[in-house]
């Protein structure tokens, strides 16, 4: 395959001034163009379009972050930890498994904790003119923790692997339009796809897409191999694993030396919220997640803080599309009227939450996400009449499935208890079903007048979110929606660069799932974490643990 | 009726009665393994689904199902588990994707210290206050013990365990209530104070419950005809009660507290949970919570053996305490 690298690039700084003559005229926000330019690996020219004030604003910004960071010290984590199997990070099932191999793994990218794309692994990265060929500069000078330097073989080794469907990874359905990648020369690697994805490069911050060097033999226990800043030392299921530093990462910190500041890292097993509690206070703990219901515990702790974070996390209503009653628009937007969405906030997160206007885009959890949402607002006047248009003036008796409290921990529970107390008055009856066997059966068909209750974690993009669970016939689509307006729009939006078209699409299919949509979101909520005050650290709003640039005050 | 004269007949007969309930506890383990068998095959777990991940070809999962030989028919499959399982070879957890056997190991050996941690505490103490009890029945140490150990049944170990945290750990600041061991091997000597509030809640519980077992043990005793002749006799309450009582009236508590000695070792969930103490209780409730079918079996197993044997040594030691039983 021959292409012109030097056009390739002019063609998206061409791209990236555009979108910031968008921003001039005030219709993409300062961060949203930012993050287009870094999508498009043209941070720095996104950056040097800004007028020299704003410039100093971004880099100021970036400084606050941190005072003069301290070298040394351990931390003892016993947070966002799970030691279900990593053997391979390719096939990583949870967030929390794979924050055990991001300590010892970098990533082509990496997406920060403001949500903007930033090089890690790869320098810098521009499309072909097709948009079907995306070229990756690969950093030098980078050593895997096993003595290898990584070059070009490596990933064109992790990236074929990852599609390959005899790996079972998630990446080959999240991101089925990658091909393959391919060696120009040492640090330059090809990546194809046989469509225009413009959300591409977002997907190789996919947790299961980890760099491995070409030379891994398989099992990621025995042959931790990474060029991150830590090594794995010591690891004991189900109670902790410990990662100590390595001297030659090539990651540099505020004091220009290598990083990472810490001597070592160690996460320690708690299940139990009183335990993980116990142990903040004790101090044998840095770092903890902390449930809303314990935040004044927590608040009172001394030299602790306890420091919420904004997530793109929703507990979701699940109404079947294609069955009874929920064919009826009349009948979905009576079942939203329901809900008084802030009640759901206060009395099952404690306050710690934003309402939803339901769908899944978070607003500022997503490159391009509405900012302008109208959550509904409890209306069960207009509910009961157009349940009476509908056909069912005197309501309904309903089936509620949900995950059963022995298999999620009493997670859905309280939402599936919430919304049989807010459907009660418009007449609608609901018999709760707890079933252990949720997730086996959540993409058939549940018979009519069943409703579902789950909950999704955050995506990196909208695009991923609604290929995943909203486009029809999607492999994860639980409602089995299907709206060809939807999935043109999608097509439409996943093929498009110019950034103020593609804000305008999402727009466009929010507002239909708002309206149309089968389903009913009530809130996303926020996580929280108690911190020791000496502990620096950002918590990622995916709960993405990367202890590189953490320090500790002494 | 002829008594025959014997070197030594009470050891001969102690010995075959031992190995006669060994045979018995071995054929019960192998049926109940056929038991938990049966049972872990009914249960709606897919093993290449679990291992391989919801991402993975069905041919991917057909070929893995073929590898571990779990298309083959029932009893060939459990001759083929149980033989391993005899052989160390416990498998593979499908949640952690480790051996089995040896993260079994290593939180057996947690709870057994923990255990008889709880056991110095639980056995003197117990049967300190049930035999004061039973001496003064009706009398005020009497009640003050009944009454005590009443309460101490009825409150729930997490509640016990969070008084003692909140009285010992972050009140008086004289223990820990964080009882990881992160990653350590667990050592009296290092670990005595992470292991002396989960001990003590573990002790509450059934310091209540043996205290009352003995009590009414030594009430017993103390009524009987023979105490009431050595009474008569003149001999001094001292001799009676140590040399005369005592024996008869442990027969009860000492079976009771061998028979726990299961719950000490591998039920302790709860508290482990609270102190975060890495037992094997919480190991065996995780792998059930999650489907986790080797752990289960060998939780299984383990709980098994740990009842059977308990109940064995319980036996054994009834029999020792009380001739009658072991010609019987």
């Amino acid at each position: 395959m021959k292409f012109d690298l030097r056009r390739s690039i002019r063609a998206r700084n061409d791209r990236v001034k555009e979108a910031h003559s968008q921003y001039t005229q005030g219709r993409l926000s300062r961060r949203e163009f930012l993050r287009f330019s870094a999508a498009l690996g043209a941070g720095a020219v996104g950056v040097n379009l800004l007028s020299p004030f704003e410039q100093l604003q971004v880099r100021r910004a970036r400084a606050a972050q941190g005072m003069t960071p301290v070298r040394g010290g351990t931390i003892f984590s016993g947070a966002y930890f799970s030691t279900s199997r990593f053997d391979d990070p390719a096939r990583l099932d949870s967030v929390f498994a794979s924050n055990n191999v991001r300590q010892v793994c970098d990533y082509l990218v990496t997406l920060d904790a403001d949500l903007v794309l930033r090089p890690s692994l790869a320098e810098s990265w521009t499309p072909s003119e097709d948009g079907l060929t995306w070229t990756f500069t690969l950093r030098q000078g980078v050593k895997f923790n096993h003595g290898k330097t990584f070059n070009a073989d490596d990933v064109v080794f992790t990236i074929n692997r990852l599609v390959n469907p005899d790996t079972s990874s998630a990446f080959a359905g999240a991101a089925s339009y990658v091909t393959g990648a391919e060696k120009v020369d040492d640090y330059t690697v090809n990546i194809f796809t046989n469509r225009v994805a413009a959300d591409f490069v977002y997907t190789l911050f996919l947790y299961v897409a980890a760099i491995l060097p070409a030379d891994w033999p398989g099992d990621f226990f025995a042959n931790p191999w990474g060029t991150g800043p830590f090594t794995i030392t010591d690891f004991v299921p189900d109670e902790r694993i410990r990662f100590e530093r390595r001297d030659d990462y090539w990651g540099l910190g505020a004091d220009g030396q290598a990083l990472p500041y810490l001597d070592a890292v160690e996460f320690v097993s708690y299940q139990d919220d009183l335990a993980r509690l116990n142990a903040m206070a004790e101090g044998s703990i840095q770092l903890s997640n902390a449930s809303a219901e314990l935040r004044e515990q927590y608040s009172a702790l001394s030299g602790v803080s306890y420091v919420p974070v904004q997530t793109g996390n929703l507990d979701i209503a699940v109404m079947k599309y294609n069955e009874e009653p929920w064919t009826d628009p009349r009948i979905r937007e009576a079942f939203k009227l329901c809900f008084d969405r802030q009640t759901y906030i206060d009395t099952r997160f404690l306050g710690l939450g934003i309402p939803a206007d339901d769908h899944p885009i978070a607003p500022g959890m997503y490159p391009l996400s509405p900012a302008d949402q109208s959550p509904r607002q409890q209306n069960y006047e207009q509910a009961r009449q157009l349940l009476s248009e509908a056909g069912f003036a005197d309501g309904f008796d309903l089936t509620l499935l949900y995950i059963d409290p022995q298999s999620d921990g009493g997670y859905t529970e309280p939402f599936a208890v919430f919304m049989a107390s807010q459907l009660e008055p418009a007449g609608i009856r609901v018999t709760l079903q707890p079933d252990p066997d949720y997730w086996g059966k959540w993409l058939a068909d549940w018979g009519p007048f069943h409703l579902g209750a789950s909950n999704w974690s955050q995506k990196n993009t909208a695009s991923e979110m609604f290929n995943l669970a909203y486009r029809s016939g999607a492999v994860w689509n639980e409602t089995h929606w299907s709206n060809e307006e939807f999935d043109n729009l999608l097509t439409q939006f996943d093929q498009e660069l110019d950034q103020e078209k593609r804000a305008g699409q999402l727009k466009q299919m929010t507002d239909l799932l708002r309206n149309e949509g089968p389903v009913m979101i009530p809130a996303f909520r926020q996580d929280a974490a108690a911190m020791s005050e000496k502990l620096h650290y950002r918590l990622h709003p995916q709960s993405f643990v990367w202890m590189g640039d953490a320090w500790l005050e002494t | 009726m002829v008594v025959t004269a014997h070197s030594n007949p009470t050891g001969n007969n102690m010995l075959r009665f031992i190995l006669r309930r060994l045979g018995t506890l071995l054929i019960t383990m192998l049926v109940l393994s056929i038991l938990i068998f049966i049972l872990s095959d009914v249960m709606p777990i897919e093993p290449a689904l679990m291992i391989l991940g919801r991402e993975s070809t069905p041919e991917a999962r057909a070929a893995l199902t073929e590898q571990l030989g779990l298309n083959k028919p029932l009893p060939e499959r459990y001759v083929a588990w149980i033989s391993r399982f005899i052989q160390g070879d416990w498998g593979e957890s499908y949640r952690m994707g480790v051996e089995v056997l040896p993260l079994v190991q290593r939180r057996f050996t947690n709870s057994l210290t923990l255990a008889m941690m709880a056991a110095a505490i639980i056995v003197p103490v117990s049967l300190l206050l049930g035999i004061i009890a039973g001496l003064n029945e009706s009398r005020w140490p009497d009640r003050v013990i009944s009454i005590g150990s009443l309460i101490s049944i009825s409150i729930p170990d997490f509640v016990v365990g969070l008084v003692l945290i909140v009285l010992f750990s972050w009140g008086l600041r004289l223990l820990p209530g964080d009882s990881s061991l992160r990653g350590d091997t667990v050592n009296l000597m290092e670990h005595w104070q992470k292991l002396v509030l989960p001990a003590i809640t573990a002790s509450v519980v059934l310091i209540g419950y043996i205290a009352r077992v003995t009590r009414v043990s030594m009430i017993e005793v103390m009524d009987s005809p023979y105490i009431r002749t050595a009474i008569l006799k003149g001999l001094p309450q001292r001799t009676v009660i140590l040399r005369h009582a005592l024996r008869n009236a442990l027969i009860a508590p000492v079976a009771v507290v061998t028979t726990q000695l299961a719950w000490l070792v591998g039920g302790l969930i709860v508290i482990e949970r609270l102190f975060n103490y890495p037992g094997i209780g919480s190991l065996f409730a995780d792998a059930a919570l999650r489907n986790d079918l080797p752990m289960i079996q060998a939780s299984a197993m383990i709980a098994i053996t740990l009842v059977v044997l308990s109940q064995g040594l319980a036996d054994v030691i009834y029999a020792l305490l009380n001739p009658r039983i072991r010609f019987g």
